[in-house]
């Protein structure tokens, strides 16, 4: 073969490997983004910010680097866990949205929204909408195998449960409630902290403590921009 | 991540490549600092490579639109793709920054 055949022929693969590379980021660009927006409909019935998912999506990342998980799982987690709770989608308005003090059927009802989330994703082959069933499932189990739906316990709930579950918690915790006061960012860390093997895996706990200062970035960051938005009154 | 600053008909351009994260703001900042010492008045972020914003690249630019207001300069955003407007969107961001979809309107913006 010539060279400048050969190299005729290397353009070739390089420009059509450029082009699935191009293709492939489109389609992973689509689904991120499709992610997102399904989340954002499920934080509007909530009346959530659409901070938390931001926050969600940051912390649970953190905790992933700090189990040092392959970079692929990171990204999984990283756009799967803002769907954490899209299952609230099918809860009805006079249970999701109620204040306080849910009668214990009406609890039940809003547990519901665990397997509701999963059965959305069900069957799915993507592993981004496989690792989305995972955390809608199990985002409520608890490491002592007192959480619900399913009632798992230690390593049988999916990791990317347990990441989310103390993402969730923590940013429930620092976060106010019609019911309840944010807690600092230290005494919430404590309450992480005494459910260590409890309600959370330790080596999730683990960590989410080696990633402190990170996490601490964060919430001040996600802090400054409620701030600023209310100050804008937008 | 990389940011690239470029001065067109007046306005200074950044163009930011990469996710803007939690690990790739601190160089970013620096750039903002270096832009509003140099009291640039009329500013464009480019985001057409710009593919993911964490809470720590929302507030980056949250006080970066406050510095530049704090001496009567005016940011805008141009080619954002679809999955961060959607973040801008969803934090309500984009209720705050002016957004264009090409650099040319943004410029344009300015006249």
């Amino acid at each position: 073969m010539g060279e400048s055949r050969y190299f005729e022929y290397e353009k070739k693969i390089q420009e059509a490997y450029d082009e699935l590379k191009r293709s492939y980021q489109e389609v992973k660009d689509s689904y991120t983004e499709m992610i997102f927006r399904l989340a954002l409909v499920a934080e509007y019935r909530d009346e959530a910010t659409g901070t938390h998912l931001v926050r969600i999506a940051d912390y649970s990342t953190e905790i992933a680097h700090g189990l040092g998980l392959p970079d692929k799982d990171t990204e999984y987690i990283k756009y799967a866990s803002p769907m954490h709770d899209i299952g609230k989608l099918i809860i009805p308005d006079d249970i999701l949205k109620k204040p306080a003090g849910l009668t214990p059927e009406e609890r039940e009802i809003m547990k519901k929204h665990a397997k509701l989330g999963a059965d959305i994703f069900q069957d799915s082959r993507s592993p981004l909408l496989k690792a989305a069933r995972d955390i809608c499932l199990t985002h409520h189990e608890r490491y002592d195998g007192a959480g619900y739906p399913l009632g798992l316990k230690g390593d049988d709930i999916p990791l990317y449960g347990r990441i989310v579950a103390l993402a969730d918690v923590f940013d429930a915790l620092t976060s106010v409630r019609p019911y309840k006061k944010a807690f600092g960012f230290d005494e919430a860390v404590d309450m992480i902290k005494e459910e260590n093997g409890g309600h959370f895996d330790p080596k999730i706990v683990k960590a989410f403590i080696g990633r402190i200062d990170k996490i601490k970035e964060i919430w001040q960051a996600s802090k400054d921009i409620d701030q600023f938005i209310s100050e804008k009154g937008v | 991540m990389n940011i690239r600053r470029e001065k067109k008909n007046g306005v200074e351009v950044c163009y930011v490549s990469g996710e803007i994260n939690i690990d790739t703001v601190a160089d970013i900042k620096k750039v903002f600092r270096k832009v509003m010492d140099d009291k640039e008045k009329k500013v464009i972020l480019n985001l057409e490579h710009t593919d993911y914003i964490d809470s720590l690249g929302l507030s980056t630019l949250l006080a970066f639109y406050k510095g530049l207001e704090a001496y009567g300069a005016c940011l805008a955003l141009s080619n954002i793709v679809p999955k961060v407007s959607t973040i801008f969107r969803i934090t309500k961001v984009d209720r705050v920054l002016c957004m264009y979809n090409t650099e040319k309107e943004a410029i344009e913006s300015f006249k």
